[in-house]
């Protein structure tokens, strides 16, 4: 087996092994915390995934209008949070207090104010969030949260991905990491496709190469966490030789469902459904590809998040 | 290819450079809802409770005592926690005991834990007081401040010349002003249990037994 195709079975290997890890954690954490906390604990999540995957889908705007290409490789993408998506803090105003408190508190029945503060997912693994309920100003309870799961500012993803193209200048993309069974905690799997069109055959001669193209991806992790992003991009760029450079502009959205029950001692189990979105709705891509038999490129995205990333591809 | 693929890597540590400005914050971070008066006036008779509890301690001082220096213990009730004293026979002058002190310092170390509201979070209080004693009068009058953390927000107070007299349980006379997101209380002792506090134009009384405001 050579070299390359042995490193890409190593990191589908690892991937597969990684994300299982992860979701069981999670999952342990957010049963301990009610849907409101479990929001603003997992805002940097979503728009940081989203940001990664919807990172790193092309290398170059040049798709030939015949002849038929092939290549395949891995992605790596890595978010830069900022230092505050570490924590969050979560105001609720003028809520009814049984969906905060444990039954039988004397405030039980009230209308008060609710404070969720703590580390998010990224956060400080040592320190718990906590839950307090005012009423009146005042805190009638306080209920200790979760800890972080990772601390780091730095959020990584890889895929492997697949691209066949050539025909009318249409390429497809293809990202996708095997089903894994998690046990009690359901499958988890990644999968993505996308479709790129570089008109150049239609267009009179212009000094770059243009393309227009979509992917769309979806991440589950076990049966807590689904997300799913998808991104329009405009690209261009421009071959040298030995380096091509690219540039492009993208709309993009990402969102994230989590689902999972509440129980605690002491409260009624809840049921927790929701859907959060990113926040990362635009971006400008900058990159370049080293061109040869293997091709090795690096990019910069910015929007609002920072998110870098490089691939190395196989193939024509 | 060597040569290539450190251009490469250079060429991201540039977009990077480019990139400095970082990611945005997306996690929510809310403001603290605003306190109103009363909620603020009730904040402030929880702290004149306490200090109610407090300041009898320049006259009876004693848990633990070591040349001049005395810790109390509150170990039931709605406050716990300890407070330290030190008698001197002047500002600045020589340990004494207490009963013949003419100045003493009365604060805390860790803060105390008061818990005034049914099922309610313990509320952290701590001080440092300056207090200059007639023993002939048997009266101290007592200065200083601190600060009330009442669940995520935190307080300020400031306690100027409040009267105690030996054996009395309420102090005879003083303010305390205390300070919450902006807000003013204004508590005013007249040596019954009952005490004013006021906020702007509004005003309540502070029942100084269980620190309740009606």
């Amino acid at each position: 087996m050579s070299r390359p195709i042995q490193m890409f079975l190593v990191v589908l290997a690892l991937a597969a092994l990684v994300v299982p890890a992860v979701s069981e954690d999670l999952e342990q954490l957010l049963t301990r915390v009610g849907e409101q906390y479990a929001k603003g604990y997992a805002a940097p999540l979503v728009s940081a995934w989203g940001a990664n995957q919807n990172s790193a889908l092309y290398h170059t705007a040049d798709i030939p209008h015949t002849g038929l290409t092939f290549a395949v490789g891995l992605k790596f993408m890595g978010t830069h949070l900022n230092e505050d998506d570490q924590t969050f803090q979560t105001v609720l105003q003028d809520v009814e207090l049984s969906n905060f408190l444990p039954t039988g508190h004397p405030f039980y029945n009230a209308t008060g104010d609710v404070v969720m503060r703590g580390p998010t997912i990224f956060g400080d693994t040592e320190t718990d969030g906590t839950m307090t309920a005012y009423v009146g100003g005042l805190p009638v309870y306080q209920f200790d949260a979760i800890p972080g799961l990772v601390d780091t500012r730095w959020v990584p993803l890889a895929a492997p991905q697949l691209d066949v193209g050539g025909i009318y200048g249409l390429r497809a993309s293809l990202r996708w990491v095997p089903e894994v069974d998690v046990g009690d905690y359901g499958k988890t799997k990644y999968v993505g496709y996308g479709l790129s069109w570089s008109p150049g055959f239609l267009l009179p001669p212009l000094p770059v190469d243009v393309m227009v193209g979509f992917f769309t991806q979806q991440i589950d992790v076990g049966t807590i966490v689904e997300t799913d992003a998808t991104s329009f991009y405009l690209a261009a760029s421009k071959n040298l030789g030995l380096i091509t450079g690219y540039a492009g502009v993208a709309a993009e959205s990402s969102s994230l469902k989590v689902a999972y029950t509440f129980e605690e001692p002491g409260f009624d189990p809840v049921d927790v459904d929701f859907t959060l979105d990113g926040e990362q709705s635009a971006r400008f891509t900058l990159g370049a590809t080293l061109n040869g038999p293997v091709k090795l490129n690096v990019e910069m995205n910015v929007g609002t998040l920072a998110v870098y990333s490089a691939g190395i591809m196989f193939g024509m | 290819m060597r040569k290539e693929l450190f251009y490469l890597i250079v060429l991201l540590g540039l977009g990077m450079m480019l990139a400095g400005c970082g990611s945005d914050s997306t996690a929510p971070d809310d403001q603290l809802p605003a306190p109103t008066a009363e909620d603020v006036a009730t904040q402030s008779g929880a702290m004149a409770s306490t200090m109610m509890r407090a300041l009898p301690r320049i006259w009876d001082p004693t848990t633990t005592k070591d040349n001049g220096e005395y810790t109390y213990t509150f170990t039931s009730g709605p406050v716990l926690g300890t407070i330290m004293s030190e008698f001197r026979d002047a500002e600045g002058g020589s340990l004494v005991d207490y009963d013949v002190a003419a100045w003493c310092r009365i604060f805390t170390g860790d803060p105390l834990a008061v818990t005034l509201v049914d099922g309610g979070v313990a509320w952290q209080l701590g001080f440092n007081l300056t207090a200059d004693i007639n023993q002939g009068a048997d009266t101290a009058t007592a200065a200083g401040g601190g600060s009330l953390v009442v669940g995520d927000y935190t307080a300020t107070f400031t306690l100027a010349a409040v009267v105690v007299h030996q054996g009395d349980d309420y102090p005879a006379s003083g303010t305390i002003t205390f300070v919450n997101e902006g807000i003013t209380a204004t508590v005013t002792f007249d040596g019954d249990a009952m005490v004013t506090v006021t906020v702007g134009d509004d005003s309540w009384t502070i029942d100084l037994d269980d620190g309740s405001i009606s």
